[in-house]
């Protein structure tokens, strides 16, 4: 399996972009955290080094799967469905709870965040799963919705809203990539309409619960008037404007940030760590960065374009989908064009399992990429 | 149909290709409008986040007087303050607060929710004056309770207390319309202005800029360290033309004179009256009493409703400046005014004799004079030094109605002197046929040009208007406008505005006709109508000239004047003295001024005048249409003349020492250094009746007059009756006791520092 070519082809720009990214991601951790939370451990470097640790972690998944294969046997594909659900189904049972939601396994020093886990398992068994069924059959549509279903509805229980929106997008960008003709969208659609409707006059004619919580409403809410409640949910959306803002063009400098030094803005070194990136690097150093971010989902979806076969493309297409809606996300809400969600900055916010998975992420894309012609071989 | 596929596959890729680039616009977009748009309000915006401002509240301006003596200054005060929104945000520490200063905590979050959500992230003063104790309280709670402080800030402080106060005025909390007219100016909410006086007047100088310093504050309100300071500039001191000691020598002299006449007189209504000094040389005012008075220092930090409220009720009206604000008529001090209009219209002259029977009719209406036995044959210097009625009835038939008051508005009279001071002065009344004709009556009677010649009737002045007139018979035609500010400066003695005397207006009298009025005025100080408050008084060296007066004042007791100047021959003051309901302006107010012309020329006490020489010419008349407010009266009728006062009113003056029970405002003292008499005082307090034995014995020329009465005795006429028998009946044993008003008076101020 060992073979020299491979690190002769790997795509060394990609390797280059990301290892910029996860610097810049230490840095401004270290950064948002070194004067005060980190404090609390007695550290400074507190988070910094556990998220080093989860890079290294990271680095080996990469190895991994460079050197060894995307393509996974019947056996294999079955058991990491069959792990994804033990551990989502785990987390509902004996996950610590975190600002609502049951979404961390702890085990000692490290904690486990199964739903970064299945973005990766759910990619790479969907992937499977699209490029060997034919898509435009009742049955073939059918087993789809069916391996995505039991996944999200465990994530849908923790309750994590973001995660489960990250996993329908990633979900139907491979529907699309797989080949699924419009018109089964257009279906689709008017399906979900008529759920979505359903369940909105069962609600107010029958008092049946919705499926969203109140402060998934009240965050919408604030998203539409984030003056509704300045000190509640709106404050830390008006504090992540200010601090993007006011980072001007050059930026406050390195460890200059104010927003979050001071406290103003909350979850600063995880969804709101682009606020805090904003602050110091001001637009000089943010477009820098998007334009890291863009080459990173270029890259993925022209990989996606050279992989040999259709499931490599299905792997790197939902990988892209999910980078993207990351990306996406995250900065959109830090600057109040999307709604407030528990959805991290990849390679940035501060997560050791969003690290690792998304550094394996990249060992993925590498591996499609190195095999993309057998010539090489 | 593999190519197809493909070929769609490629179209796919297309459309991602084209989202992300869209995606990333859209963001990158963003970016540009968050950082480069509007990044300097969103950077503004962060630094306001963690800098809290903190104001430092800049002292005003001092008042000195023209010695450089300090009036009014500041002291440092103690209040807690609080950012709100960390407060609401704790219910713990609001309740903390609550019960440390007294207030309900929905009292508190209350007045939190009407500030500007800006405001509630900034240091907000909940409580002013706090004790010590509270204080610590506070600052030890500082650590669990963030954005709570106590801030050290300076308040005005009125070290004079009650002295001036109509003079200083006082400051208070901005209201809502000045905060309309003045936020230009940097003024905000709970900041606090002049409301009065001074301190309203020239608000723009004594003021001063408030400094600031701003704290790096972190989200829970902790301070990490100091950012910025902004100092404060105090405001601007002023200068005053005002000479405290004379300020000080007046208000003990009226308050004092108020009780004695109160103990022991049957004026027992006398609560209210004035003092004015100035020099006619210029204008300048160099003291100004207005009693009763206030003390503007309640109005400083926590002001007591109960004691405020009890002022603003007092009918006496406390917080009337009456020197400016009050329209007096002003009885027989007003005799000059028809005088000098008799005299430059030539309808008399120097040499002309009237007869005095003690009463006459006008018309049908009966006019008396207040001797009822006549004054027999006099002339027009007589006439004045006399106060007699008979002449200026006389004089006002030649010169008429219009004459008068042509002469009352050349003196001043009828419209504002021009004195810079908060609440403005009123202009008061001189009334002709032409005004009655336009607001009440169209018809004029003859008796009422009658009542105008003595000051009775339709005419209303003010003090100061008043002693404008006598400044303007003292130096001869020059109005000067009054000023008490010379002199506006920085703290460090920088000027920035500095006043001088100021001529407004200048008549021209004929130098016959000033040498006549001042003549008469002179007279009636050293023999006619304020002889004897003046018993004693080395008019040789200090030539007096003034007039007494006393107007009649429907359902009231008479109203005593005293306008004078002195010396006569070169004036360098005036004073005017005017006490409501004290009486004939002999007994009322001449001793009063008496009194400061002693403080001013550094006289020794030598003599007090008697209660039996404080007399003074008798009411104009006793028609009872004109006992109804004058103002007011419809047609005088000829009413049975023998309506008179009761004639038992006349009581005896009781022997009682007056200063035993006043014990006026010791704190004032300061400045008595000049007055030699004071030295005594020490002595005379502990014992204050042998302290009037050494008195007399100094001075055992005064006792004479009095046993033998002085010649200017004459008893009103209303009060004939009873009139000469408690005098001589109390004049022998009985010097002390009248000497107190005057004499006695440096008792008291001895205790002051």
């Amino acid at each position: 399996m060992w073979d020299r070519r491979l690190l002769r082809n790997l795509d060394y720009q990609l390797l280059l972009v990301v290892l910029f990214l996860v610097t810049m991601g230490l840095l401004t951790v270290y950064s948002a955290t070194r004067s005060n939370i980190a404090l609390d451990y007695g550290d400074p470097y507190f988070f910094v080094k556990k998220q080093l640790a989860s890079v290294f972690l990271g680095l080996l998944g990469m190895v991994f799967v460079v050197f060894f294969d995307y393509r996974l046997s019947d056996l294999a594909a079955h058991l990491i469905y069959l792990v994804n659900l033990a551990l989502l189904a785990l987390v509902l049972f004996f996950g610590s709870q975190v600002s609502g939601a049951k979404a961390w396994l702890s085990f000692g020093v490290f904690s486990l965040q199964p739903a970064e886990l299945s973005k990766l398992f759910l990619i790479l068994t969907l992937a499977r799963l699209l490029s060997e069924k034919d898509i435009n059959t009742f049955k073939g549509l059918g087993l789809a919705f069916l391996h995505l279903l039991p996944p999200l509805a465990l994530i849908l229980l923790q309750p994590d809203f973001g995660t489960a929106m990250v996993f329908v997008f990633f979900f139907f960008v491979m529907l699309y990539m797989a080949g699924l003709k419009i018109r089964y969208f257009i279906w689709i659609l008017a399906v979900i309409l008529i759920l979505v409707a359903a369940m909105v006059v069962a609600h107010y004619v029958f008092g049946a619960p919705l499926p969203i919580k109140d402060y998934q409403i009240n965050r919408l809410l604030v998203f539409i008037d984030p003056d509704r409640d300045p000190a509640g949910g709106g404050w830390s959306v008006r504090q992540a404007v200010i601090a993007v803002g006011s980072g001007r063009f050059f930026g406050k400098g390195l460890f200059q940030n104010t927003q979050g030094q001071l406290g103003f803005l909350p979850e600063k070194h995880t969804d709101f760590i682009f606020g805090v990136f904003c602050e110091e690097w001001g637009f000089f150093g943010a477009f820098i960065l998007l334009g890291f971010y863009f080459f990173l989902i270029w890259r993925s979806l022209r990989i996606a374009q050279l992989a040999k076969e259709k499931y490599g493309t299905l792997v790197a297409v939902g990988i892209m989908a999910v980078f993207l809606v990351h990306v996406l996300e995250n900065i959109g809400m830090n600057m109040r064009i999307m709604p407030v969600t528990g959805i991290p900055l990849p390679f940035i916010s501060y997560g050791g399992s969003a690290m690792t998975v998304n550094i394996i992420f990249i060992g993925l894309l590498e591996s499609i990429w190195v095999r993309k012609q057998k010539i090489l071989f | 149909m593999k190519e197809q596929v493909l070929r769609s596959l490629e179209r796919r890729f297309k459309f991602f290709f084209i989202l992300i680039i869209l995606v990333f616009a859209v963001l990158l977009a963003r970016l540009w409008y968050l950082q480069i748009v509007h990044g300097e309000k969103h950077y503004a915006e962060s630094l306001g986040n963690f800098g809290r401002q903190i104001r430092i509240a800049a002292p005003r301006g001092n008042i000195y007087d023209r010695h450089g003596e300090l009036l009014v200054s500041n002291r440092f005060s103690h209040a807690v303050s609080v950012v709100p929104n960390d407060l609401l945000k704790n219910p713990e520490a609001l309740a903390f607060l609550s019960n440390l200063l007294e207030i309900p905590a929905e009292e508190l979050t209350g007045r939190f929710e009407k500030l500007r959500s800006s405001e509630r992230e900034q240091y907000v003063p909940v409580k002013h004056d706090v004790s010590p104790e509270v204080i610590g309280r506070v600052l030890e709670a500082r650590l669990d309770f963030p954005g709570v402080t106590v801030e050290k800030y300076p308040v005005r402080s009125y070290p004079l207390g009650e002295v001036a106060a109509h003079l200083f005025g006082h400051i208070g909390e901005i209201n809502q319309e000045e905060l309309a007219k003045m936020r230009g100016l940097g003024y905000r909410l709970g900041d606090l202005i002049g409301k009065m006086g001074l301190e309203k007047t020239y608000e723009t100088y004594l003021r001063g800029t408030d400094g600031f310093r701003i704290l790096q504050v972190d989200s829970v309100g902790q301070h990490l360290q100091v950012l910025e300071e902004i100092g404060f500039a105090p405001g601007q001191n002023l200068r005053l033309t005002l000479d405290l000691e004379l300020q000080l020598e007046a208000e003990k002299a009226l308050s004092e004179h108020l009780v004695w006449l109160r103990e022991n007189t049957e004026y027992t209504s006398a609560r209210s009256g004035v003092v004015l000094a100035m020099d006619p040389r210029s204008g300048a005012i160099l003291a100004m009493v207005s009693y009763p008075r206030f003390d503007p220092n309640i109005f400083v930090g926590v002001t007591d409703q109960e004691v405020l409220a009890g002022l603003f009720q007092d009918p006496l009206r406390p917080f009337t400046n009456r020197v400016t604000r009050e329209g007096y008529m002003p009885g027989s001090t007003f005799k000059p005014v028809t005088v000098i209009a008799a005299l430059e219209e030539g309808v008399t002259g120097p040499n002309q004799n009237f007869i005095c029977t003690g009463m006459d009719r006008v018309h049908g209406t009966l006019f008396k004079c207040w001797k009822q036995e006549g004054h027999g044959v006099l002339n027009l210097v007589e006439g004045l030094a006399y106060s007699c009625n008979m002449v200026l009835a006389e004089l006002s038939r030649e010169v008429g109605p219009e004459g008068i008051a042509k002469y009352a508005r050349l003196l001043g009279f009828g419209s504002s002197t021009g004195l810079e001071l908060h609440p403005l002065e009123i202009g008061g009344l001189v009334g002709d046929p032409d005004y009655k004709r336009k607001t009440r009556d169209p018809r004029w009677y003859p008796i009422e040009t009658v009542h105008l010649s003595v000051g009775q009737g339709f005419i209303q002045v003010t003090p100061l208007q008043l002693a404008q007139a006598f400044m303007v018979i003292a130096n001869g035609g020059k109005h000067y406008r009054p000023w008490v500010v010379q002199r506006i400066e920085t703290v460090d003695g920088r000027v920035v505005k500095e006043f001088s005397p100021e001529v407004t207006r200048e008549i021209h009298l004929k130098p016959s006709t000033l040498e006549l009025v001042r003549e008469g005025l002179e007279k009636a100080v050293s023999m006619g109508t304020a002889r004897g408050a003046f018993w004693g008084f080395p008019l040789d060296r200090f030539p007096v000239a003034g007039k007494t007066g006393t107007a009649q004042i429907h359902g009231k007791e008479d109203f005593a004047f005293f306008a004078s100047y002195a010396p006569a021959d070169q004036p360098e003051l005036v004073i005017l003295v005017a006490v409501e309901e004290g009486g004939s302006g002999s007994l009322g107010a001449a001793p009063v001024a008496r009194r400061l012309y002693e403080a001013y020329f550094g006289l020794k006490r030598r003599a007090a005048p008697k209660r039996e020489l404080l007399t003074d010419e008798a009411p104009v008349e006793k028609a009872p249409e004109e006992k109804k407010a004058p103002v007011e009266k419809k047609v005088p009728v000829e009413k049975a003349p023998e309506e008179k006062k009761t004639p038992e009113e006349k009581k005896v003056p009781v022997e009682k020492a007056p200063e035993e029970k006043k014990a006026p405002e010791e704190k004032k003292a300061p400045v008595e250094k000049k007055a030699p008499v004071e030295k005594k005082a020490p002595v005379e307090k502990k014992a204050p009746e042998e302290k009037k034995a050494p008195v007399e014995k100094k001075v055992p020329v005064e006792k004479t007059p009095v046993e033998k009465k002085a010649p200017v005795d004459e008893a009103p006429v209303e009060k004939t009756p009873g009139e000469e028998v408690p005098v001589n009946e109390s004049s022998a044993e009985e010097t002390p006791v009248n000497e107190s008003p005057v004499g006695e008076a440096p008792v008291e101020e001895t205790p002051a520092e």
